[in-house]
C-alpha cells in the first residue's frame, strides 16, 4: 500500500511540476504583454511595413505601385539617398571621436580640479538638456553670414567673413560644430563617472613606478575607460546617425544635398516629395547600419567582459 | 426595487434623448495652420457659426505650418481627412489632382450669397480644375520690393514708380550699394528672400515660366537663364547678399531693418513686420522685365473633403468662413481674398495689396512643389559661385522633369 502511494506521489509531482512551469510561463507571458504590444503595434509592424514599402512607389493619396528594386537601385547607385548615407557617414565620422576626445579631455581636466567641479560639470552638461532644435536656430543665427554673431567675432580680429552655411564644406563644419558641442557633455560625462570609478592605489602605483602622467593616461586610466569609451562610441554613432533636426533647422540639408543625412533624406523624401517609398529605403539602410552598430557593440562588450 | 426599476427606465430616456441629440447635430472638423495671433480670431468667427447653427458643431484643429501637411498626408493615409481644411495651390497639388476634394460647382450655382466677383480671381483660377471649382480663397499674397527712403535719398536717387523696369530696379541696387558702402560698413542694393513659387514671376517676365502648360519645366531657356543671372550677377558683384540657405526672407527682413540693405523682397507679412517694428520704408510693384510686368500670386483657401459625410453642412461653414465680412476679422497679417474685406486693413496693408493686384497664378500642376524644392537646392549652388547659371538650368530641367513626370504617374 506504502509502495503504491510512494509510486502515486512520485508521478504526481513531475506533472505538479509541468503545471508551475505553465502556470509560470503564463504569468511571465502576461507581464510581458504591456510591453509586447506596443513593441508589436509601434515597432514590429511599421518596420514590417516599412520594408514592404520600400518596394512600391507611393504619395499618400493614389494606391501604392509595385517597383520592385527600384528604390533599392537608387540607393546604391549614387542617388539622392545614397549621397545622404554617405554624408551620414562622414559627418559620424567627424563628429563622434571629437566629441569623445573633447568629452575626455574634458572629464581628466574636471576630475583634477580642486573646485568648482559641480558648476562646470553642470556647464559642460547643459547641451545634454537643451532642446536640439533651440541649440540649431540660435547656431544658426550664429553662423548668419552678414548678422552672425560668429562673423562678428571674426571680423574684431580682422579676418573676413565666413560664408557658413552657403558652400557645402564650411556647413558641413558649421553642422559638426554644432553637433560636437551638443555631444560633448554627455561624453564629459560618461568619463568622469569612469575615471571616478578607478581605484585610487592603481594610479599611486602606477606613480611608484616612475608612470609619467601621459604614461599614466594611456597605459592605466585608458584601458580602464574601455567600457565607458566603447558605450560611447556605440551611444554616440547612433545618435550621430540619427542627425536630423540639427541640419532641418541649420541648412534644411543644403547647400545642394551636402548636408542631407539619411534623417532629413527619409523626411524630405517622404513628406516633403510624396514619394513614400524612397523614404523608406532610406529607413531601412538607417535600420541596417544601426544593427551593424549594435553587434559591434556586443561583440565588444565580450571582449570586455574580463577587463 | 421599484426605485431601481424607476431609475433604469429614466437612464434609459435620458440615453434615448441624448442620442438622438447627438444624431441631429452634424460635427465638423476645421483643420488650420495659424501662427498663435491668428488662433483667437479664427476661434470666435468659428463659435459664432456654432452658435448660429445649433445643427452644426464646427471644431476647429489647428497645427503649426511646419506639421500641417504631414497631418493631411497622414490622414489622407488613414481616411481621415478633416472635413473643411486649409489648401495651398502647388502644395496641396496632390489632392486637387487626386480627386480628393469636393467639388463645389452645384452648391456655388444654387447660393446667391456667395459672391464670387468680390473674391481673389487668381485664387479661383488656382481652385479651378477641369471647369470645376475646388475651394475657396481666404488670403492672397505676392512680392513687392520695399525700398529705404533714407538711403535712396542719400544715394541722390528717385523712389521706384509704378512702370520701373528691371534694368532700373538693377541699376539702382548697384548704385546705392556703390555710392553709400564704406570700408567700415557695407550697404546692400538690394536682398532677395525666398521667391519658390514667386520666381515664375520674375521668369514671366523675361518670356519664360516655372512650369509650362504641357507641365515640364519652362525655364531652361534664355529667359529663365537672363532671370536667374540678374540676380546671380548682383551677388558676384557685392551688390546683394548670398540668400540665407535656411531663411533667406528672415535675412533680407533683418538686414532692412538694420538699414544695410537699400531694397528687399518681400511679400504681405513683411509689410506687417515692418510697420510693426517703427522703420520707415516704401513700397514698389515689382519691376516691368522685358516681357512685361512680373507677378506671381499665391494664397490660401479653403477645401472640403470629397468623403466628407456632411458635404452641404461643410459647404455652409466653408461659405461662412470665406465671406467678407469674416475675412475680414480673421485675415490679421495679409491680404484677405476678397476686396470687400480689405476695411479693416491698415493704409500700409492696403498699399500692399493694391501692389500684388492682378499678379497671375503660376502652373501649380501635381509635383509643383517638388520643383521648387529642386530649384531652391540648385540654386543655392549658384549662389556661392558652385554653379554657372545654364549649367544649374540644365540640372533643375532635368530633375524638375523626373519628378514632375513621377508624381503625375502615381
Amino acid at each position: 500500500m506504502s509502495a503504491t502511494t510512494d509510486t502515486a506521489d512520485l508521478q504526481e509531482e513531475p506533472d505538479v511540476e509541468i503545471r508551475k512551469s505553465r502556470s509560470e510561463e503564463w504569468a511571465a507571458w502576461l507581464f510581458l504583454v504591456p510591453s509586447i504590444i506596443p513593441f508589436v503595434v509601434f515597432t514590429l509592424l511599421p518596420a514590417i511595413a516599412t520594408l514592404v514599402l520600400s518596394f512600391y512607389s507611393w504619395d499618400f493619396i493614389s494606391p501604392p505601385r509595385f517597383v520592385g528594386l527600384e528604390n533599392w537601385i537608387d540607393l546604391f547607385t549614387g542617388g539622392a539617398a545614397g549621397q545622404s548615407v554617405i554624408v551620414t557617414l562622414i559627418l559620424s565620422a567627424i563628429t563622434v571621436p571629437t566629441s569623445m576626445a573633447l568629452g575626455l579631455a574634458l572629464a581628466v581636466s574636471l576630475d583634477r580640479m580642486p573646485l568648482g567641479k559641480v558648476f562646470f560639470r553642470s556647464i559642460f552638461f547643459m547641451p545634454i538638456v537643451t532642446s536640439l532644435v533651440a541649440i540649431s536656430f540660435v547656431f544658426g543665427n550664429m553662423f548668419a553670414t552678414e548678422t552672425g554673431l560668429i562673423n562678428y567675432m571674426i571680423s574684431l580680429i580682422g579676418l573676413p567673413s565666413v560664408a557658413w552655411l552657403t558652400f557645402p564644406t564650411q556647413a558641413m563644419i558649421a553642422v559638426a560644430i554644432m553637433m560636437i558641442w551638443s555631444m560633448t557633455g554627455l561624453c564629459m560625462l560618461i568619463y568622469l563617472a569612469g575615471l571616478q570609478q578607478i581605484d585610487d592605489s592603481l594610479v599611486e602605483a602606477a606613480y611608484l613606478d616612475g608612470a609619467s602622467r601621459a604614461q599614466l593616461l594611456f597605459y592605466v586610466i585608458r584601458p580602464l575607460l574601455g567600457r565607458s569609451t566603447l558605450f560611447l562610441a556605440v551611444t554616440q554613432t547612433i545618435h550621430a546617425l540619427q542627425t536630423f533636426e540639427a541640419v532641418f533647422v541649420l541648412t534644411d540639408g543644403g547647400p545642394g544635398n551636402a548636408t542631407t543625412t539619411i534623417g532629413l533624406y527619409i523626411y524630405k523624401a517622404t513628406f516633403r516629395n510624396f514619394d513614400v517609398g524612397s523614404g523608406a529605403t532610406a529607413s531601412m539602410a538607417l535600420l541596417v547600419l544601426m544593427l551593424v552598430i549594435t553587434v559591434i557593440q556586443l561583440r565588444g562588450q565580450k571582449r570586455l567582459e574580463h577587463v | 426595487m421599484q426605485i431601481k426599476r424607476m431609475a433604469g427606465v429614466s437612464l434609459a430616456v435620458l440615453g434615448l434623448g441624448a442620442g438622438n441629440a447627438l444624431a441631429e447635430t452634424v460635427e465638423l472638423t476645421f483643420a488650420n495652420a495659424l501662427s498663435l495671433p491668428q488662433v483667437a480670431p479664427y476661434q470666435e468667427a468659428v463659435d459664432e457659426f456654432n452658435e448660429a447653427h445649433p445643427n452644426i458643431d464646427v471644431t476647429m484643429i489647428n497645427a503649426p505650418w511646419s506639421e500641417y501637411w504631414q497631418q493631411r498626408q497622414v490622414e489622407t493615409a488613414s481616411g481621415n481627412l478633416p472635413d473643411i481644411w486649409l489648401f495651398v495651390p502647388g502644395f496641396g497639388a496632390e489632392w486637387l489632382y487626386g480627386d480628393r476634394l469636393l467639388p463645389l460647382d452645384a452648391y456655388v450655382e444654387s447660393d446667391p450669397d456667395i459672391n464670387l466677383p468680390d473674391a481673389n480671381q487668381t485664387m479661383l483660377q488656382y481652385m479651378t480644375l477641369n471647369e470645376q471649382l475646388y475651394g475657396i480663397g481666404y488670403d492672397f499674397n505676392g512680392q513687392v520690393i520695399y525700398y529705404n527712403p533714407d538711403l535712396f535719398d542719400r544715394a541722390g536717387l528717385p523712389y521706384p514708380d509704378e512702370g520701373w523696369t528691371t534694368d532700373e530696379f538693377v541699376q539702382t541696387a548697384r548704385t546705392i550699394s556703390e555710392t553709400l558702402s564704406t570700408d567700415g560698413r557695407k550697404i546692400w542694393g538690394f536682398a532677395a528672400s525666398n521667391f519658390d513659387w514667386a520666381s515664375d514671376g520674375w521668369y514671366r517676365g523675361y518670356g519664360a515660366t516655372l512650369i509650362d502648360d504641357e507641365g515640364t519645366y519652362g525655364a531652361n531657356n534664355d529667359g529663365g537663364i537672363t532671370a536667374i543671372s540678374l540676380f546671380s550677377d548682383m551677388i558676384r558683384d557685392g551688390v546683394m547678399p548670398i540668400p540665407d540657405q535656411k531663411d533667406a526672407s528672415g535675412q533680407a527682413q533683418s538686414l532692412f531693418l538694420s538699414g544695410t540693405a537699400a531694397m528687399a523682397l518681400g511679400v504681405g507679412h513683411t509689410t506687417f513686420i515692418f510697420e510693426d517694428a517703427g522703420v520707415d520704408f516704401g513700397i514698389a510693384r515689382l519691376p516691368v522685365g522685358p516681357e512685361g510686368q512680373v507677378g506671381s500670386g499665391l494664397g490660401g483657401a479653403y477645401v472640403i473633403s470629397a468623403d466628407t459625410e456632411h458635404p452641404d453642412e461643410a459647404y455652409e461653414f466653408l461659405a461662412y468662413i470665406t465671406s467678407g465680412p469674416v475675412l475680414a476679422e480673421v485675415v490679421t497679417t495679409g491680404v484677405p481674398a476678397r476686396e470687400s474685406a480689405w476695411g479693416q486693413l491698415s493704409d500700409r496693408m492696403t498699399e500692399f495689396a493694391t501692389k500684388v493686384q492682378g499678379f497671375e497664378s503660376f502652373n501649380a500642376v501635381k509635383g509643383s512643389f517638388q520643383v521648387m524644392d529642386i530649384q531652391r537646392r540648385v540654386l543655392a549652388e549658384v549662389w556661392n559661385g558652385s554653379l554657372d547659371v545654364p549649367e544649374a538650368m540644365a540640372q533643375i530641367e532635368e530633375e524638375a522633369n523626373a519628378a514632375l513626370a513621377d508624381a503625375s504617374a502615381n
